[in-house]
């Protein structure tokens, strides 16, 4: 079994927190999902140290205060769309000199710099002044600032909403590939699509952990989903509707095997 | 108003579309942002727009722009401003607006929109993204427009706050005569709360109509890249593979009811 990366505990904050626990496992692609105004991004600004903590999170068993912040900078990145401030001018400029920060062979710089640029599609915003960039460019540029320190976890915040479903999937696909090799990626939205792709599904609601586990079994509780504020993904409020109809008798997220299964 | 833009030419590109009086419309497709500068006249084209059956001129264009509110995607916040009230104080003066009792317009477009009279001293970095979005259509009802032109409305909202816009959209266009075009790309939620479509491709319009109407057309949608609500492409698929007699709907519940009635 595979141990916690984060763990936070009895986390109490201006009453957006009241004794919240949540014990985040290694190298899973996770989703926190909520409501608008849960505390998920106040969560993300606290793991990012802009919010006191006081002692309450952990990583790898050690507080993240007693980290130093060059190595947790590494090792732990918060994405909050729009929210960067540059310290140079080009994007090419930009990834140099974080790489230069970082004690690697200048065959890795390259290969990492040239690996982001690929997969993000970011070629030809190379030499762009990083503040003309849109925040879909914006976006892109942030996580791979994040990416090429190979960092243990990421945190991105609601980024379904900037981008359509074919640009969204591809965005999860490059984050799924980062998975592989062993990032750990946990998305905080208040889209219930988006938990979908995901291996673990954490639904926050009044200050706490309201449900916990695998998404679609998760999701299904549309009650429970209701209560929080949460959509229903469509195919998932239909099968759950045809179910109490007692017209299928499973969760059935493909529409063309939905349609084989009512009408054989 | 009823808004006509007839052979209109912008970017080279001729646009013929209406918006029609007190309806809810939804625009979606590429080149959005054109849109926007040409229903606001930011940037002019050639061409006929009537509004109301008069005609846009150089002499009334002002006019015309005075009666329309944009809402973008984003709430813009000026430098040193800090609180709500000093946010309606300055869109007031920025757009040199004329009001004899200010502190009363404020209050009354905040009541409109649901927000009390507390959220006044409120600061703007306070503000959840979801108050922030229903502040952004207080700041609009000030100027006391006719048309209001929402860019991706229900962007940032759950459920709750998506269907508490829907409910305001609807206010602003049956109590207060209205007119609303969103701007977006989400499909499922222009099918849901739109009454008329406007689909653009290349700069043109190339589907506009009644929004339960146009959607069926799922096979002019896909073969122009758009995507189709989830809700419709799944009735077309029961249509065209089983010749399934349901309908096309808006709402799950009656699919739910339909599919019950034809299995």
């Amino acid at each position: 079994m595979s141990k916690n990366i984060i763990e936070i505990i009895g986390l109490t904050y201006k009453g957006i927190f009241n004794d919240f626990s949540i014990g985040l496992e290694e190298n899973k692609f996770i989703t926190i999902a909520g409501p608008n105004n849960c505390g998920k991004t106040t969560l993300l600004r606290m793991l990012d140290n802009q919010i006191d903590i006081n002692n309450t999170i952990t990583m790898y068993d050690i507080k993240l205060e007693d980290y130093k912040l060059t190595d947790l900078h590494q090792i732990l990145k918060v994405i909050i769309p729009g929210e960067i401030n540059y310290v140079t001018n080009t994007l090419e400029e930009e990834l140099n000199h974080y790489l230069d920060l970082l004690n690697l062979s200048k065959d890795e710089k390259t290969k990492r710099y040239k690996k982001v640029i690929k997969e993000l599609k970011l070629s030809k915003y190379q030499s762009s002044n990083l503040d003309s960039l849109d925040i879909k460019e914006t976006i892109k540029v942030q996580l791979a600032l994040a990416f090429i320190y190979n960092p243990s976890i990421i945190f991105i915040d609601d980024i379904s909403v900037y981008f359509d479903k074919k640009e969204l999937d591809t965005i999860i696909e490059i984050l799924k590939q980062y998975q592989q090799e062993n990032t750990t990626i946990v998305l905080v939205t208040s889209s219930l699509d988006i938990a979908l792709q995901s291996d673990y599904l954490y639904v926050i609601s009044d200050s706490n952990i309201m449900i916990e586990g695998n998404p679609i079994e998760i999701i299904e509780k549309d009650n429970i989903m209701n209560k929080a504020g949460l959509n229903l993904p469509f195919m998932i409020d239909l099968s759950v509707k045809l179910r109490d109809y007692e017209l299928i008798n499973c969760i059935e997220q493909d529409k063309d095997r939905m349609v084989d299964l009512l009408w054989k | 108003m009823e808004i006509k833009f007839i052979n209109y030419l912008y970017n080279e590109k001729e646009i013929n579309f209406t918006i029609e009086y007190k309806t809810i419309t939804g625009i979606t497709g590429t080149s959005l942002t054109d849109y926007i500068e040409i229903l606001t006249q930011r940037k002019q084209g050639k061409g006929t727009i009537l509004v109301n059956e008069e005609k846009i001129t150089k002499e009334n264009i002002k006019n015309y722009q005075k009666r329309i509110s944009f809402i973008p995607n984003l709430l813009v916040i000026p430098k040193y401003v800090l609180t709500v009230n000093e946010l309606m104080k300055q869109t007031i003066k920025q757009n040199n607006l004329i009001i004899k009792d200010y502190s009363k317009k404020i209050r009354d477009s905040l009541k409109i929109v649901g927000l009390d009279e507390s959220y006044l001293e409120r600061t703007l970095q306070t503000l959840s993204q979801s108050e922030k979005k229903i502040l952004q259509y207080a700041l609009s009802l000030i100027s006391n427009p006719e048309l209001i032109i929402v860019e991706e409305p229900f962007k940032f909202l759950d459920n709750k706050n998506e269907k508490k816009i829907f409910m305001l959209l609807q206010r602003l266009k049956e109590q207060f005569n209205i007119n609303i075009v969103l701007l977006s790309t989400d499909q499922n939620a222009l099918h849901k709360y739109t009454d008329n479509m406007i689909f653009i491709k290349n700069n043109q319009v190339i589907l506009e109509g009644p929004t339960t109407e146009v959607y069926q057309r799922v096979d002019f949608l896909k073969k122009n890249k758009f995507l189709i609500p989830e809700i419709i492409e799944f009735t077309y698929l029961a249509k065209k593979k089983k010749s399934v007699k349901i309908d096309y709907h808006k709402d799950i519940r009656d699919i739910i009811k339909d599919i019950y009635k034809h299995v």
